[in-house]
């Protein structure tokens, strides 16, 4: 009886969960594989078209762009972004003067709105009143003025510029890491005659691993999902240079192609598991080494 | 001590429960949520009789120069139909997200009891054929009959019913800075583009920017003048037949050739950045509609002139035409509630009726179409006035691109453009884009 | 960590070089945008750097009015509150109920965890869809479900760890006590993990607060409008006047700025937690 009650209580206290699991990851990824074999404008009915949205995906240009341009960020999220918040997390952690206003200071812009951010940069990097021009003039810089925004090679460098050094996230994430470690492991290294940067190579960032394999898989997945800065800073342009996954599916669907829309969905969320396993694969690889 | 436990937790559930609830009710959601949306908030107004309330979502709000007389209209109507209907607005301030969001609504049958669509025979289409429009037709009295004009009504008109209502002249010239021109020498407005190209060499020397545009949002500026160009070299059908006449592909190279001369943040610059440019007074040419007279300041004023299109050689588009067409259509949902239906229906009838008419065009400039009215010329602003002017001397009027071509055709547009520019595409391979993007 | 005593001046020179550079990155774009919104519209263009000749505090009042920031930040708030509360109740019940389930509850939780990963952004078109479906379109109840759904697996590996830790023999004794399923879960485990609680609600507000997309996509009522819609149409709002536009900006940060510094102890206390457990 009392197990049978047991049993009941512990279903109803997971039915919530599971009926939202259902209604929003199962069902919406089944929903995406059923219509990336349709044509759908959304007012009309579905029509049956086979593999031609797949086939798409291949004479795409601006699918490859977006594809090119996700993973380039999700790179830089995690052999930019993460190291140096990593840095700066060991630095703080040596509690130099002021390192809890500079931790509060850093953290804040990942706090503000993203969007604001993005508006900000972009009057940044204006072409004709921007205030990074402005700088280049004032120090003699002159010809390194242009339209940041609008320019073929610029483009997608600025727009991963604006967020990548707003590391306060993931700094916060770090510095909590390091303070579990054991002090006396860096007294005892400092007394052999070890010096700081010495003592963080050996001690601090072989600990640190299980968070940066963490932190990887969250900025990965985060950057997979990057809308607001393409969106509001370029729209994707110039010449679909900063395209991202997430605009093109928008994109798609303000065009009413649903169906195509759901494709590249799909092809957004294989990237998204097959980050995950690569990223799986190699942390379990370095930790069977002894890193 | 068992019982106690369970009773505060089912006492904590409710209590969020109580809590989101009431916050729900009085989080005034427009009730648009349910795709009938008949339970939309009817007012109580005591009794049986229930003033209907109807939403009217429009980007026609803020700052925008027709969000005063707006308001008044629907103010008006509702002081008149008070006990019956009263309409709410929502206010979405950007254009494009209007557009946007009435297209998301279309698709899942959630529209509001009134709203607007920019005129496109491809798009419109899409309206018209989901059967969630109201037809007007059993509405229309003959008062109502009278003071519309049947010749622009065809464009609402779709298999016998009457599904919108064209809002709208839309009349996009040339607005320049007259002052500007002088400066540079300029004495009247260039008549071809190889006259343009030199004024604008001309502004260029003394550091002014001849062209304020951008390839940003939906480069609708832009937009706007490779319209003037396609239509000056293939007459002023072309865009009615599709998209493969070679003169886009001629006109896309006159344009990036006008680039030239446009801001340094032109590619990607977004409306508000290359319109700021024209109204800070350092680009000479704007290329817009009269919409954006209430966004000139005082001592602009003054100095802005109307430019009609110039002339290609050998083109088949007259100097002196000027882009003009159906705009914005009104439209109301199909309501299975008589009295909704009739108030939608009224409500149309109200905002286009000549005397509000005459109202909006004497407070922004803006043309309506639809309705038959006269207006003393002396009422209206002198920019306005020398628009409605050039526009009957014109030999021809023109087609607006983005009103004539798809969403995919809107979306791929500044895309091109911005490769187009920096020379990434031929102009032959920017029509294709274009082309393609419009078959899918 | 070792003090200050006997740092050599190469690793203080690196330290704060470093310290510096992201320390110059941060505050400069806020600073100019303040002082930005202090100028007239022309001033701004013409002369980014200079400090302002007048002092525009009418673009504060005029930004205030315009963006209706009031109406904005209270629709954040209710809809970033109600989705905490309702992450957190799901997911607490739901990591009890697996704690204390057998292999296939384990199986459950694997499965539901992997949500994690899964690029929310790719399912704009079936989330749209279902608040529809629903009749929640264009309601804050479209947002608060959503975000609740979005949120949930990461709350739920959160919550589950500290739920985790609770001690067995507190749960023999009260089982012994003759507790219930439901009082062991609303007396004992929800006051014991509480700071996995807290944890989980400052990760969970902030992705409803910063959220942009579906609050783009499933609302457009002015009166439901979240802030990051309202910010994205200042562009169309503050149509040329720039100053105004920075003024808005700055006013739509504040808010959350001066909470954090009230509270930074908690949030990052809360972060920190979860990193440590998670």
């Amino acid at each position: 009886m009392r197990s049978f009650r047991h049993k009941t209580s512990i279903l109803l206290f997971l039915l919530p969960a599971v009926v939202i699991f259902i209604v929003y990851y199962l069902y919406p990824v089944g929903f995406l594989v059923y219509t990336s074999f349709m044509k759908w404008d959304s007012i009309t009915p579905m029509e049956y078209v086979g593999w031609a949205n797949y086939r798409r995906l291949a004479e795409d240009g601006v699918f490859h762009l977006a594809l090119r341009n996700t993973l380039l960020w999700g790179l830089a999220g995690v052999f930019l972004h993460i190291p140096m918040a990593m840095l700066v997390a060991m630095i703080l952690s040596r509690k130099i003067a002021g390192w809890k206003w500079f931790r509060s200071i850093f953290f804040m812009p990942n706090l503000i709105s993203t969007l604001a951010l993005a508006m900000l940069w972009q009057f940044i990097y204006n072409g004709e009143f921007g205030l990074l021009n402005e700088v280049l003039r004032l120090v003699g810089l002159e010809s390194w003025q242009r339209n940041w925004l609008g320019n073929l090679d610029t483009a997608f460098p600025a727009l991963i510029a604006h967020w990548i050094f707003y590391i306060g996230y993931y700094m916060v994430i770090f510095m909590a890491h390091i303070s579990t470690i054991d002090p006396s492991l860096y007294e005892s290294s400092q007394i052999d005659g070890a010096g700081i940067f010495q003592q963080e190579r050996h001690i601090t960032l072989p600990l640190m691993k299980p968070a940066v394999a963490v932190a990887v898989l969250l900025v990965l997945t985060d950057t997979l999902k990057n809308f607001e800065a393409p969106f509001l800073l370029t729209n994707g342009g110039p010449a679909n240079q900063t395209m991202v996954m997430s605009l093109h599916i928008y994109n798609r669907m303000v065009s009413y192609q649903y169906g195509y829309a759901d494709t590249l969905a799909l092809m957004l969320v294989a990237i998204g598991a097959f980050m995950v396993i690569a990223v799986r694969m190699l942390f379990r690889e370095k930790e069977e080494r002894g890193g | 001590m068992k019982p106690t436990g369970k009773k505060r937790v089912i006492a904590f559930f409710t209590l969020v429960l109580a809590l989101a609830l009431f916050l729900q009710a009085c989080s005034g959601s427009s009730g648009n949520g349910k795709p009938g949306g008949e339970d939309a908030g009817t007012a109580t107004a005591g009794g049986n009789q229930k003033a209907v309330e109807l939403t009217f979502a429009t980007h026609w709000v803020g700052e925008d120069g027709k969000a005063g007389i707006v308001q008044k209209i629907v103010d008006d109507f509702n002081a008149k139909y008070g006990e019956n209907a009263r309409v709410v607005i929502d206010a979405i301030p950007d254009d494009d997200v209007y557009q946007d969001k009435m297209k998301t609504n279309l698709a899942t049958g959630s529209l509001p009891d009134i709203f607007t669509f920019y005129y496109n025979p491809v798009e419109s289409l899409r309206y018209y054929s989901s059967g969630k429009l109201l037809d007007l037709v059993p509405y229309m009295n003959e008062e109502w009959k009278r003071n519309t004009n049947p010749d622009t009504l065809a464009a609402g008109q779709y298999e016998g019913q009457t599904l919108a209502v064209p809002l709208d002249q839309m009349i996009t010239p040339f607005f320049y800075n007259k002052e500007l021109f002088e400066q540079a020498g300029i004495s009247s407005f260039p008549e071809t583009w190889d006259g343009m190209i030199e004024a604008a060499e001309a502004l260029k020397s003394r550091g002014i920017h001849a062209l304020a545009m951008g390839t940003g949002e939906n480069a609708w500026s832009a937009m706007l003048l490779y319209s003037y160009i396609v239509s000056s070299i293939g007459g002023p059908d072309v865009m009615k037949k599709g998209l493969d006449d070679p003169a886009y592909a001629e006109a896309a190279q006159i344009l990036k050739n006008l680039f030239n001369y446009a801001p340094n943040d032109a590619v990607g610059a977004t409306y508000q950045q290359y319109a700021s440019h024209f109204i800070n007074e350092r680009a000479a040419i704007i290329v817009n509609g009269p919409w954006m007279i209430s966004e000139f300041p005082e001592e602009l004023r003054g100095k802005i002139g109307v430019g009609t299109s110039p002339a290609a050689p050998g083109g088949k588009g007259k100097q002196g035409a000027l882009i003009s067409g159906i705009g914005w259509m009104m439209a109301a949902k199909k309501q299975d509630d008589p009295l909704r239906a009739e108030y939608s229906a009224r409500f149309i009838e109200f905002f286009t009726h000549p005397d509000n008419a005459k109202q909006i065009f004497l407070e922004s400039g803006e043309v309506f179409e639809s309705t038959n009215y006269t207006v003393d010329e002396s009422e209206v602003d002198p920019i306005s006035r020398e628009i409605l002017g050039k526009l009957r001397e014109a030999g021809q009027t023109y087609d607006y691109f983005e009103g004539m071509t798809s969403s995919a055709v809107k979306i791929e547009f500044p895309a091109s453009l911005s490769a187009l520019v920096l020379d990434q595409l031929t102009p032959e391979k920017f029509a294709e884009n274009l082309r393609n993007a419009n078959m899918q | 960590m070792t003090g200050l005593r006997r740092q050599p001046l190469s690793w203080k020179l690196f330290a704060y070089g470093v310290i510096a550079f992201f320390f110059v990155v941060t505050i400069v774009p806020l600073l100019w945008i303040i002082i930005g919104s202090l100028k007239t519209n022309n001033e701004l263009m013409r002369s980014p750097f200079t400090l302002p000749e007048q002092w525009m505090f009418s673009n504060y009042k005029k930004a205030y009015l315009v963006a209706q920031l009031d109406q904005l930040f209270v629709n954040s708030v209710i809809v970033s509150s109600l989705s905490v509360l309702l992450c957190l109740l799901i997911a607490s019940m739901a990591a009890y109920a697996v704690s204390q389930g057998g292999r296939l509850a384990q199986f459950v939780y694997t499965v539901m965890i992997s949500g994690i990963f899964l690029p929310v952004n790719s399912l704009m078109v079936p989330y749209f869809l279902i608040s529809a479906n629903l009749g929640l379109l264009n309601t804050r109840w479209a947002l608060i479900t959503t975000y609740t759904a979005v949120g949930f697996p990461l709350s739920l590996l959160l919550v589950y760890g500290f739920v985790r830790a609770v001690p067995k023999e507190i749960l023999e004794s009260a089982h012994i006590d003759g507790a219930g399923f439901v009082y062991t879960y609303g007396r004992i485990i929800l006051p014991l993990i509480r700071s996995g609680l807290a944890t989980v609600a400052v990760f969970q507000f902030l992705l409803c607060w910063n959220e942009f997309l579906y609050a783009l996509l499933l609302t457009s009522d002015h009166e439901i409008r979240t802030l990051q819609v309202g910010i994205s149409l200042f562009k169309s709002q503050f149509n040329a006047d720039f100053a105004a536009m920075f003024a808005a900006i700055v006013m739509s940060i504040i808010p959350m700025a001066v909470l954090f510094v009230l509270l930074q102890r908690h949030v990052i206390q809360g972060l920190t937690q979860g990193a440590v457990k998670g």
